[in-house]
């Protein structure tokens, strides 16, 4: 319905001219469920993290890093152009770096972006109060952490995988037939995405961690990487300790479990240096450490901001 | 008007907000005490100095917080068990700072119309109107870490009417404001009533009430002072004049003539009488030589009735030990035009 106040004025030069009130409209349209309330939250923290609607400074870092990505794997798709330009016998090209390298290299990268990036999700909401704002609308606390979750994963995903997919396309295109390319590169579709959900599920959960308690973004961010740098090579002599019971704090040691998993699913073989592999675990062990630690970290995220709601 | 109950108060047709027996306890701090109050439709104050339950009362009433016991029906939900559909038709807007500085106010009201269930191209386009009504035109599409408090505040309106709710709790909205931004501040209050809009708005600062609200309900310390239709400020029958001298001399004419007198060193306070009262004081002081400095009709305020009615809840406790405990007065804005 329409709340126009017109108000004609009666005589005089002007009129014909009228002060129009616009009021207030009143809304009687469709209002949506929660789930639609829940993709709101998740938009605007994809929004947040990839600086849409912001200034031109919050764009370049995430932007920018995705562009890197995206560089790196034409690079290595450009070297495949390049065997194949040359003639290079096919026996040389499982040389040339493939989908696993693409990770190694790009793994700093994504970690920096993480950690950059990854404290835009919770923490701005609880410093400049707007998560009070936020949770006086129709949505619980556990709609609100499921939206910037999904938000979360989405953005990892993206700039885990999106490298992945340009390499993955390119390779494809310098291929003698599309059809034996398919074929021999469909277990490809599986692995990468294997490899960056558990990459997101370790650093998502040390995340995690940190951002609910930390309110500054400069400070959890140096806090994620500092941890993340850490955890290897003090857990690693922990666990290589001749104490009862030291070995299992190799399953804390979140940075390993990706590069433990992605060289199982890649079928690489993973070397003593691993303090994993040196307390005789398996790749399984470190899905379920990530699972268990996934759970852990996500049920003090879920206790706190039930506090502070 | 209802005061010192223990039941919740009454008003003529259906009430906005219920609440019996609401008690909030924070460890030892007790927030809320058995509060019973009943509000009705349009624009209601909630007055209290600081620390009165004012806040707790308004996050309780959102559920956000839930009560240590009693019960609150807002829009005749329970917020025990509907708090998210109370949500829906609320809205809130928080004394403290809670915008993002590094958005537009535009996006901002925006998103807060999708969070409240709104589909996207209603939502940007009600912010833009929200906005507009608000008086932030162009505005709206600044950053907001670029506002003055007055915008600011002004956003944080916008977001909280937005979605159309049937139902705002604003508390403290002229908070920081200098006074020409409080008086507009209060005017768009106003509006909202006009549009339909029910409001809760709480304040410490007595003028914002007068200027806004058709109902009062007053709190101190979690307790309900008084809660009833809110009054213009009223002369009380009762004349107070300030002389140079002879004060003594004065109100015993005065009292010899049957009227009744306090006096405060040179500041009597002449009545209740009729409204030959400032002549009969005119004539007395002449008589017995004392200069007036001024003679003015005492006039009842919202203040008054603070004070009046948190002395009435203290003398219990200070009959008992001999000293009667009467709270801070909320305050009363010099700036602010009494009305």
């Amino acid at each position: 319905m329409t709340d126009l106040t017109a108000v004609t004025i009666p005589s005089g030069p002007a009129d014909a001219a009228v002060i129009v009130d616009r009021g207030y409209r009143h809304w009687d349209g469709e209002r949506l469920g929660r789930r639609t309330i829940r993709w709101a939250v998740t938009v605007d923290a994809l929004r947040r993290a990839f600086g849409l609607g912001r200034r031109a400074r919050a764009k370049i870092f995430p932007w920018g890093l995705v562009a890197v990505g995206i560089m790196l794997a034409l690079v290595i798709t450009g070297l495949y152009v390049a065997a194949g330009t040359i003639g290079l016998p096919p026996e040389v090209l499982p040389d040339l770096p493939g989908h696993r390298d693409l990770f190694s290299w790009f793994s700093a990268i994504a970690l920096l972006f993480v950690a950059v990036v990854g404290p835009s999700f919770l923490v701005p909401d609880r410093r400049h109060g707007t998560l009070a704002l936020t949770l006086s609308r129709p949505l619980g606390v556990m709609d609100y952490l499921r939206g910037k979750a999904t938000a979360f994963a989405l953005v990892v995903l993206t700039i885990q995988l999106l490298p992945q997919l340009v390499l993955w396309i390119g390779r494809g295109t310098v291929a003698d037939s599309i059809g034996t390319w398919l074929a021999e590169s469909w277990p490809v579709l599986w692995q990468a995405p294997a490899v960056a959900v558990v990459t997101l599920l370790a650093q998502g959960s040390l995340l995690a961690l940190i951002t609910t308690w930390v309110n500054r973004t400069g400070v959890a961010a140096a806090a994620f990487l500092g941890t993340w740098a850490v955890l290897t090579p003090i857990l690693g002599e922990l666990s290589r300790l001749d104490l009862p019971g030291a070995r299992l704090l190799a399953l804390l040691n979140l940075p390993e479990h990706p590069e433990v998993i992605a060289n199982w699913v890649f079928d690489r073989p993973t070397g003593g240096e691993f303090a994993l592999v040196d307390a005789g675990f398996g790749p399984w062990a470190s899905v379920g450490a990530v699972v268990v630690l996934t759970a852990v970290a996500a049920t003090i995220a879920v206790r706190r901001y039930r506090s502070l709601a | 008007m209802d005061t010192h109950t223990d039941s919740p108060p009454t008003h003529d047709g259906p009430a906005t907000i219920i609440v019996q027996d609401l008690t909030m306890r924070f460890g030892a701090v007790t927030a809320l005490r058995d509060l019973a109050v009943s509000v009705p439709h349009g624009i209601t104050g909630l007055v209290g100095a600081n620390g009165a339950g004012k806040t707790t009362l308004m996050r309780i009433l959102l559920g956000l917080q839930a009560p240590t016991s009693g019960t609150a029906h807002v829009l005749g939900m329970d917020v025990a068990t509907d708090p998210r559909g109370i949500r829906r038709r609320i809205g809130w807007m928080p004394e403290g700072d809670c915008l993002p500085p590094d958005v537009t106010a535009a996006d901002f009201v925006a998103h807060s119309a999708r969070l409240a269930g709104l589909p996207p191209r209603p939502a940007r386009l009600r912010a833009s109107e929200t906005l507009f009504l608000v008086g932030l035109e162009e505005e709206r599409f600044r950053m907001i870490g670029e506002f003055s408090t007055g915008m600011t505040q002004r956003v944080k309106l916008a977001q909280a009417i937005v979605h159309d709710p049937d139902l705002v709790l604003l508390d403290e909205p002229a908070s920081g404001l200098d006074p020409q931004g409080r008086r507009e501040m209060l005017a768009l209050v106003r509006r909202l009533g006009d549009f339909g809009i029910d409001v809760l708005i709480s304040s410490h600062v007595l003028s914002d009430i007068t200027a806004t609200a058709s109902w009062v309900v007053l709190l101190d310390e979690g307790r309900l002072l008084r809660s009833g239709p809110a009054r213009p400020d009223e002369a009380t029958g009762t004349i107070v004049a300030e002389v140079l001298g002879a004060a003594d001399d004065l109100a015993g004419l005065l009292r010899s003539e049957g009227t009744a007198v306090a006096l405060d060193g040179l500041r009597l306070l002449v009545g209740p009488g009729g409204g030959d009262l400032e002549r009969q004081v005119v004539s007395a002081a002449a008589r017995v030589d004392a200069g007036l400095v001024r003679l003015t009709r005492q006039v009842a305020t919202l203040e008054d009735e603070f004070l009046d009615a948190a002395r009435h809840r203290a003398e219990p406790e200070g009959s008992t030990n001999g000293h009667a405990t009467v709270p801070p007065a909320p305050t009363v804005d010099a700036g602010e035009d009494r009305r």
